[in-house]
């Protein structure tokens, strides 16, 4: 047959495929349109599809798995399939339950966890709790045989029957006595819902599926899995679930506050859609829970006692901490209730409420979960059912890729945005740990991973940006970024581009501001970044952002060659070379925002060693009106900003700072007390910025001792007031860092002898 | 033994000749597991070409963390490979028998196990195979992903960067058009 030919007849025949049996003939026919050649190929090949023909059928079901026979399937599901099996080896009657989990599950990790997992369900042995009785390999896919049950939901089961109150309690407390049975063996559920208990024929609930249980370590809370971000069913997902915290046994107990309420109310208290997560993040974590007597649907529903309304609020409190530590507890609670005996939990107060109330208006953080939600979850799904080559996942990966980091970016230099961008990083960490570990060959991924690394280290506590103070964190990072860089590097030892990511990733590793390094080694690392790149730049003109690192390896040595080293003409040589580098960038890419910034940061320091090395205000002066200049351009074209602003506040301290000891007192001291409140003001904004809080305190300890130096005692003491309650916000995470250690002591000082 | 998982990146770059480079390794990798099956004496083991494979992807390349689409590439090599240790042996064998020569070596012996669990015969099956691509050289590289390295439809899909859907329905119709031709 030729090509073509052949080309026509699987048109028709694969069309023909796709159809009821029954009514292929007449396709057939009226596809070859009256050429009986072509309509007898067909038909002849079509003759040869039937259903259970064994030919080269590589999609049969298992016939055989270990010891059980496979009798049918009984459905399907994203995870694998489950058939129905009977006990094959005759040495009992038995029927099982078969999951098989899907091809691509397969992987080592995979199969590790398989084993460990199977050994504790294994363990489980509870009357409510249906038994894991064999488990396996089929064709290198993991099988666990369950003990099969014929039941119905258990939310059905009490429709159906109209169950009464009292007996729909004590079947929900046999579902209580399974989850704490299984929490005590270490085990959580995390998908508890109706779906998965059933009731037998007795009236027995039993629990199904621990295919996502999830092993607790020690601490109570679930270990670290495979997937960070979870599958979960979104209707049954506790608020927890939803942000992507660790679960506990409590969320298992929210689970059953859901399934609770369902059982008395007759419906589940709010109804969420997995495709509108901004909505569901609100119901699920902000909007408070009706009582289930409000909106119950049966008369005697709608006349349930307070106490059980108050047991169900309390197990679906959004906050773990507030609701019942263990399903016991709330097992306790239920049976005092039968009991009549008064019952522990109490209604959620007025105050709380209101706290709550309050708590749910900070809106950037709500919509930031939302819609970071959304991506990483799209993502992680992707990857989860090994979609990772399809173009669809390459579109999300890009996506969730600009959009954390754009968003983050975008929100970065707003005030008050510090716990938005809090989420942000947690969840773009979350997005990058999942893909380096499937990127193991894309090149590309991997530097597209590295740069987020690299971004998600300067949010977390690069000293020169406005940060989370997470400086361990940071370094860890930016670690993560190097480790990859090194990967591609490796394999492309020539490329520029690699080799400026490689370059800025280790500068950003120089500022994480956790000082692991000695001066020295801090020197020898910078100078190999500017040689890496001054070595690239030979071979052709760096890009703007390469350029800009180059910049700031030399900014990097003018301050490591200054303070710690007191090399000071190296010093000044390398500060020089950064503002040469600067002026050329600024030429070359008049429109990147980084070049002026940084053409004026590396002149305020250079204006900070003319006044304090060479003794030269009036020099310094000069320099810092310019500065000003650069700055205030800046401001202009961004008004939003607050780095601009912090950048513009510390070109009047500098300059303050200079003309006061100039001689120019007066205006040295506006100068800086503008500042002072500038920084006061970004803040006040903006709690949570370690930076500010920290330029702020050294304001307060200059403007004190100014203030002394005039005699101006009261003054000086009112601004050590202000200083110390600015040192009362610093947390324990920022006391670790050196220098904001050192002005927390400082005005504490200053604080002890204005006392005395 | 060449680096497989360097190999494969080369290939996915666009380098064809890394997988001529690869087989080699893949080969060995196939006929020592094959020695090594056969060496633990289990009469009830069946051995599956798919299981092999998976086996020796495992070791070559698994410990590396590959991704995916990697895994696919790997699976598409390695059912190039046993089609040929297939092939080569029923070739060898059959023209053994005209000499009336028995004696066996032990790799024969499993790649006999391999054969005796297939449903077709391997060498009525690669000529079909043969005559196939030439009408449809790529339901042909479908069929010898999905028969001699056990891929799924979708793991097909992605070593010939086609959609699932295509896939499906160039086999089922192949599937069909073999069984005819091997009545």
């Amino acid at each position: 047959m030729t090509a073509e030919r052949w080309s026509r007849v699987k048109q028709i025949l694969a069309d023909a495929l796709d159809i009821a049996r029954d009514r292929r003939a007449s396709f057939v026919d009226e596809a070859c349109a009256g050429d009986q050649e072509l309509r007898q190929e067909v038909l002849t090949l079509l003759r040869g599809d039937e259903p259970d023909s064994n030919f080269l059928n590589l999609d049969r079901a298992p016939q055989m798995l270990g010891a059980w026979r496979v009798v049918r399937e009984l459905g399907r599901g994203g995870m694998g399939t489950v058939y129905l099996a009977d006990r094959a080896d005759g040495q009992f009657e038995q029927r099982a339950a078969i999951k098989v989990n899907k091809r691509g599950m397969d992987t080592d990790a995979v199969l590790r966890r398989f084993y460990a997992e199977r050994q504790i369900l294994a363990r489980l042995q509870h009357p409510n709790i249906t038994r894991l009785l064999d488990g396996g390999l089929f064709d290198g896919r993991p099988y666990f045989v369950m003990e099969y049950l014929e039941g119905e939901p258990i939310l059905d089961y009490c429709r159906r029957r109209a169950l009464p109150l009292k007996d729909r309690v004590n079947l929900f407390l046999s579902v209580c006595d399974a989850v704490d049975y299984a929490h005590r063996n270490l085990i959580l559920h995390r998908d508890l819902k109706g779906g998965n208990i059933l009731v037998d024929s007795g009236g027995v609930a039993k629990l199904l599926d621990f295919g996502i249980a999830k092993l607790l370590t020690a601490e109570g809370a679930a270990e670290q899995t495979i997937l960070p971000v979870q599958a979960f069913t979104p209707q049954a997902a506790s608020p927890e679930q939803v942000k992507g915290d660790p679960l506990t046994t409590a969320s298992d107990v929210y689970a059953l506050g859901l399934l609770l309420f369902e059982l008395l109310a007759g419906k589940p208290p709010y109804r969420v859609q997995a495709n509108l997560p901004a909505e569901m993040v609100d119901i699920i974590c902000e909007r408070p829970v009706p009582r289930p007597s409000l909106i119950a649907e049966s008369a005697y529903g709608r006349a349930l006692p307070g106490d059980l309304d108050t047991i169900v609020l309390k197990a679906l409190e959004k906050d773990p901490t507030r609701r019942y530590n263990r399903a016991a507890d709330m097992a306790d609670d239920l049976r005092r209730y039968l009991d009549g005996l008064p019952i522990q939990a109490r209604p959620t107060s007025a105050g709380y409420r209101l706290h709550k109330f309050v708590s749910r208006h900070r809106r950037p953080v709500a919509v930031a979960a939302a819609l970071v939600l959304a991506v990483t979850v799209a993502v992680t799904d992707a990857v989860r059912e090994g979609r990772r080559a399809s173009r669809r996942f390459q579109e999300l990966r890009q996506l969730a890729g600009n959009f954390l980091f754009e968003f983050h970016d975008a929100i970065a230099s707003l005030p008050g945005a510090t716990p938005a961008r809090e989420l942000v990083e947690k969840r773009a960490l979350q997005y990058l740990d999942i893909l380096s570990r499937e990127a193991s060959s894309d090149l590309d991924l991997k530097r597209e991973l590295a740069e987020g690394y690299v971004r998600i280290g300067a949010a977390q506590g690069l000293t020169h940006e406005s940060n989370l103070g997470k400086s361990a964190e940071a370094r860890a990072s930016i670690d993560k970024a190097i480790a990859l860089l090194d990967e591609v590097s490796r394999a492309r030892p020539n490329d520029a581009a690699v080799t400026a990511d490689l370059a800025r990733a280790h500068l950003a590793r120089l500022s994480t501001g956790t000082k692991a390094e000695s001066p020295q080694q801090h020197l020898a690392e910078l100078r190999k970044v500017a040689s890496m790149l001054e070595e690239s730049a030979k071979q052709r003109p760096l890009t703007a952002p390469a350029h800009l690192t180059l910049a700031q390896a030399y900014f990097g040595l003018g301050e490591v060659l200054w303070v710690p080293l007191h090399q000071d003409s190296d010093s000044l040589a390398a500060r020089l070379r950064s503002i040469a580098l600067l002026e050329d960038l600024v030429r070359r890419f008049p429109q990147d925002p980084d070049g002026p910034r940084w053409l004026a940061q590396s002149k305020k320091r250079l204006a900070a060693f003319y006044l304090t090395e060479l003794h030269q205000p009036a020099q310094a002066a000069g320099i810092l009106r310019e500065t000003t200049q650069i700055d205030e351009l800046r401001l202009a074209r961004d008004p939003a900003s607050a780095t601009v602003k912090l950048d513009l506040a510390l070109d009047r301290d500098y300059l303050g700072t200079a003309l006061w000891a100039g001689g120019d007192r007066l205006t040295g001291m506006q100068l800086v007390e503008q500042a002072t409140a500038e920084r006061a003001q970004i803040l006040d904004a903006d709690p949570h910025n370690y930076r500010v809080r920290y330029l702020l305190l050294t304001d307060y300890v200059k403007l004190a001792k100014w203030l002394r130096q005039q005699n101006r005692a009261s003054e000086a003491h009112a601004v050590v007031l202000k200083g110390l309650s600015v040192a009362a916000g610093v947390d324990a995470q920022q006391a670790n860092d050196r220098e904001a250690a050192a002005a927390v002591s400082e005005i504490r000082r200053l604080a002890s002898d204005s006392r005395q | 033994m060449a680096d497989v998982v360097a190999l494969l990146e080369r290939w996915q770059r666009g380098d064809k000749s890394a997988l001529d480079e690869m087989v080699p390794s893949v080969y060995d990798e196939l006929k020592r597991l094959a020695r090594v099956y056969l060496s633990r004496e289990r009469p009830d083991h069946s051995l599956q070409p798919t299981e092999l494979v998976h086996e020796a992807y495992v070791r070559l390349v698994a410990q590396r963390e590959v991704d995916w689409r990697n895994r696919a590439h790997f699976l598409g090599v390695a059912a190039q490979v046993i089609r040929r240790i297939l092939l080569h042996h029923a070739e060898h064998r059959s023209a053994k028998k005209r000499e009336g020569y028995s004696r066996r070596v032990s790799l024969d012996a499993a790649l006999e196990c391999l054969e005796r669990d297939a449903t077709v015969d391997i060498l009525t099956l690669n000529a079909a195979m043969e005559r196939l691509a030439e009408m449809d050289p790529r339901q042909s590289q479908i069929v010898e992903l999905r028969v001699f390295g056990g891929l799924t439809v979708e793991e097909a899909a992605a070593v010939l960067d086609l959609s699932a859907t295509t896939v499906k329905r160039e086999w089922s119709v192949a599937r069909l058009w073999l069984q005819k031709e091997l009545q």
